[in-house]
């Protein structure tokens, strides 16, 4: 404040000054709001996740229960887990049934009806198109 | 602006001073304003992106534990592991039917609201306390297989789900929900009726909603030993009429008619296929096609076999279109197979004519024809569902072997006798034969 009463030419540089205060000042809340954000944004993907995983986990219990019908191409239908909340997320049960062989691989089903089906249980949330995976293996009881 | 400008040229640039620190104030202020909210809101996201981790956190936690307690569970008890002051049991899962005991426990331990889980080893110490999930709200709810766990009334938690809500306290809004299901894998153990019985004196592998024991008029079906009939049916068993069913006891799935001469038991699941595994059998002679069982053990297509009066030399003995026992037949380490595993019609019949006595020893229980087979002495293949007639006044006795004919009924056309250490069947069928015949299996 004091420059200004002794020179009138460096008036202007007040201006500028503020200027690029400013545009640093904006730049640092655009980052930090951005920052901000970005957990805002994880911490929903992490609870979809969550959420995905105790649907796949209780998916796979209701598909070992070994009260359960035996199908032998493994497309077990969606009532096998009708007790598990699924809304917002989508289901799949990909099957692979064993090939009879030690150590066992598996090939498509039913191959043989061997006994034992790999299940690979896919959720997805609908709303972050990304989810949780869960295989199990199902032995025929 | 037509001001500043007349100042500009008047008073030189003393007059920018004023005008740039009003502009420069105003944005100062917008922009300190947009900063001040953003803190704002940041301390307030803060604290609701941690609860919202802190909610993820317990969800994973929680359903890694339930899932393998239910697993390992032999029943729901009353009994609890005890736990600190203010935590109450939501349910207890006993792992030994004792006190080895994983109990899931909700309540206010002064500090927090919490699901903790503690464990209990056989002696009754704790072995572990793991608080699972921190949060204010309503007591979680549990279901066992759709209905409330009554530890009285359903001693099995055959499917235990509990569902947890978060209450988000931070915010007040935006409850987190999330349910956890298991599903129980231990049968084992004393008064589980899945355990008991592998080999009961007649198997009925009949699933589904089929019957799995049907008797009309004056037939008799006389079972010295056990019974398991797998059918889930109401209609599992029908006795029409004034038919006669004698047992030391019969097991069932499903439910059905009763006589006082076969005491029923409830059993909570069907019995295995002893040989379900097992690979179907296989022979090196053949194929002939004229059913003249003069060529010995091998394959015959075609024609059925027939034995009459004989003696059948041992070996495997396969046949795709049937047998016919008539006479007096006896063999030893023989075994009649009827049908294939795939590739033929799979229609043949085996069939007992009247007043055969068909005799099919084993010299002992473990000689099999061929490896690695238990003792089996007739095995109809499971995609033959044509019935075993026994004609009347027959006898069919292998004391030492099976009957195997998994998805096949058995039938009387008068009485028949069947002596056999087992005989695993579908199902059995008296309703015709006259209404006056039966089978008896001892």
């Amino acid at each position: 404040m004091g420059r200004r009463t002794h020179a009138a030419d460096q008036r202007g540089e007040a201006l500028a000054e503020l200027l690029v205060t400013i545009a640093i000042i904006g730049i640092t809340v655009v980052v930090i709001v951005g920052a901000l954000a970005n957990s805002i944004f994880a911490s929903s993907t992490q609870r979809q996740y969550a959420t995905a995983d105790t649907v796949a986990r209780s998916v796979a219990e209701s598909l070992e229960d070994r009260t359960i019908a035996w199908v032998a191409d493994g497309n077990y239908p969606a009532s096998t887990w009708s007790s598990v909340d699924t809304t917002g997320y989508d289901v799949s049960v990909a099957p692979q049934c064993w090939n009879g062989d030690s150590p066992a691989t598996f090939g498509a089903c039913p191959n043989g009806n061997l006994g034992l089906q790999k299940l690979t249980i896919t959720v997805t949330s609908k709303s972050i198109s990304r989810g949780q995976v869960v295989t199990i293996m199902k032995r025929r009881t | 602006m037509g001001h500043v400008g007349a100042r500009q040229t008047s008073r030189g640039e003393d007059g920018f001073t004023l005008t740039e620190l009003l502009v420069a104030i105003t944005i100062l202020g917008i922009i300190g304003g947009a900063l001040a909210i953003a803190f704002v809101v940041s301390g307030h996201s803060s604290a609701e992106t941690t609860q919202r981790f802190k909610e993820s956190h317990d969800a994973q936690i929680a359903s890694a534990y339930l899932a393998t307690d239910v697993q390992s569970a032999k029943q729901i008890t009353a009994s609890t592991c005890g736990g600190p002051a203010g935590l109450v049991p939501v349910v207890n899962f006993s792992y030994d039917g004792g006190s080895s005991i994983a109990s899931y426990l909700f309540g206010s331990d002064g500090s927090e609201q919490r699901l903790s889980r503690r464990f209990c080893d056989g002696a009754g110490g704790v072995v572990t306390d793991v608080p699972l999930v921190h949060f204010a709200g309503a007591a979680p709810t549990v279901a066992c297989d759709g209905a409330a766990c009554n530890p009285a009334s359903l001693p099995k938690p055959n499917k235990v789900k509990i569902t947890v809500t978060e209450h988000n306290g931070v915010k007040g809004s935006d409850d987190y929900s999330y349910s956890l299901t298991g599903v129980r894998r231990s049968y084992a153990g004393t008064g589980d009726p899945g355990a008991a019985l592998a080999y009961p004196k007649l198997l009925l592998l009949t699933s589904g909603t089929a019957v799995a024991i049907d008797v009309h008029g004056n037939n008799r079906l006389d079972v010295n030993g056990d019974i398991i009939v797998n059918s889930t049916s109401s209609t599992a068993v029908v006795l029409q009429g004034s038919p006669d069913l004698k047992c030391s006891q019969i097991q069932i799935v499903g439910s059905g008619d009763k006589d006082p001469d076969c005491p029923t038991q409830d059993r909570e699941r069907p019995a295995r296929d002893p040989f379900q595994f097992v690979p179907f059998p296989t022979t090196t002679g053949g194929p002939f096609t004229d059913g003249d069982p003069a060529h010995g053990p091998g394959l015959y297509t075609t024609q059925p076999v027939k034995f009459t009066d004989t003696t059948i030399a041992p070996g495997v003995w396969i046949s795709q279109a049937g047998f016919e026992l008539a006479g007096t037949v006896t063999g030893t380490d023989a075994i009649l197979v009827n049908g294939c595993s795939s590739g033929c019609a799979n229609t043949g019949q085996i069939v007992l004519k009247n007043n055969a006595q068909v005799t099919l020893n084993l010299s002992s229980a473990t000689s099999a024809p061929y490896s690695p087979a238990p003792s089996v002495v007739i095995w109809q293949a499971a995609a033959n569902a044509t019935p075993l007639s026994l004609g009347a006044q027959t006898q069919l006795s292998s004391p030492l072997g099976v009957v195997y004919m998994p998805n096949a009924p058995i039938t009387s056309t008068g009485q028949g006798n069947v002596t056999a250490s087992s005989v695993i069947v579908g199902s059995v069928d008296l309703t015709g034969g006259g209404n006056s015949g039966g089978i008896s299996i001892g």
